[in-house]
């Protein structure tokens, strides 16, 4: 299994995309969650979240023009090389071994961040690289 | 009792709540839309128009649309918050006037790497009031925007 791909991933149901986010990169999972903004937000980042007394940016996914509302039911934090980021979903679905459903290593094009398909009980989820996906972020 | 520089004024621009020094103000006031002179020809970028108040002319702008957030709407009455600054003071109408509050009531937070990174310099800063996080305002930043 290529290096970039996790051993266990977290999945969920977003409007944009379904997501596999590495269970190692999992921080929490916060079920509707007030939302804030504030001046200068880029395009790429929905809202801003106040956890642990840190304002962290909870992002749109491949969706900039996505949802104007601006609580999401579910917003999973993430730990990455620049520390928490958030991601809206409407769904939480489980926790999965890599092993119990089919993997495919996706190249250079693809969406921001994105490593591979997750093929999962007739699902098919966007394998993330959370700290690939937050250093190519447009400011 | 807290003194003028140890109090921070709590105001609402469209859905986000700031926080100002009260050293940053100079007064505010309430008035209606009608107020507005917009007859000069040529206003700077964002300017609203201007108000007549005592003996001189104060520019009015619109701060939310300088900050890219939603511009401002005219609903009839509204209070506009005197700014001290450099070329001398200036004015902008705010969606709500909260209050008046010490220091000691707000807390500052910190901001994730990831946003000081996305975000173009400076940085938004906030800080915690009664549950509520507030966007920290500095008025001589605010009037560089329109300088």
């Amino acid at each position: 299994m290529p290096e970039m791909i996790p051993d266990r991933i977290g999945l969920f149901q977003a409007a944009s995309a379904n997501l596999a986010l590495p269970a190692d990169k999992l921080v929490k999972v916060l079920e509707q969650p007030k939302l804030f903004t504030a001046p200068g937000l880029p395009v790429s980042v929905r809202g801003l979240l106040l956890f642990q007394k840190q304002v962290v940016p909870v992002l749109h996914y491949e969706d900039p023009a996505g949802s104007s509302d601006l609580d999401p039911s579910y917003v999973v934090l993430c730990g990455s090389s620049l520390g928490l980021v958030g991601f809206a979903c409407d769904a939480v679905r489980q926790i999965a071994a890599v092993v119990d459903g089919r993997i495919e290593v996706i190249g250079n094009g693809s969406a921001a961040g994105a490593v591979g398909r997750f093929y999962f009980q007739s699902e098919t989820y966007t394998v993330i690289d959370v700290d690939l996906l937050v250093e190519c972020l447009p400011e | 009792m807290a003194t003028a520089e140890h109090m921070k004024l709590v105001f609402r621009l469209g859905a986000v709540r700031f926080s100002l020094p009260v050293d940053h103000l100079v007064e505010i006031i309430q008035g209606s839309a009608g107020w507005l002179d917009r007859s000069r020809g040529e206003a700077p970028v964002g300017c609203l128009g201007s108000i007549n108040q005592r003996d001189g002319v104060l520019e009015v702008f619109d701060l939310g649309a300088c900050l890219h957030l939603s511009p401002w709407s005219e609903n009839g009455e509204m209070s506009v918050l005197v700014l001290s600054g450099t070329h001398g003071n200036w004015a902008v109408p705010v969606d709500e006037v909260i209050g008046i509050f010490p220091n000691e009531d707000f807390s500052s937070l910190t901001v994730s790497p990831l946003l000081e990174q996305l975000c173009p310099s400076p940085v938004p800063q906030f800080e915690l009031w009664q549950d509520q996080v507030l966007v920290c305002g500095d008025a001589g930043r605010w009037e560089q925007l329109h300088a």
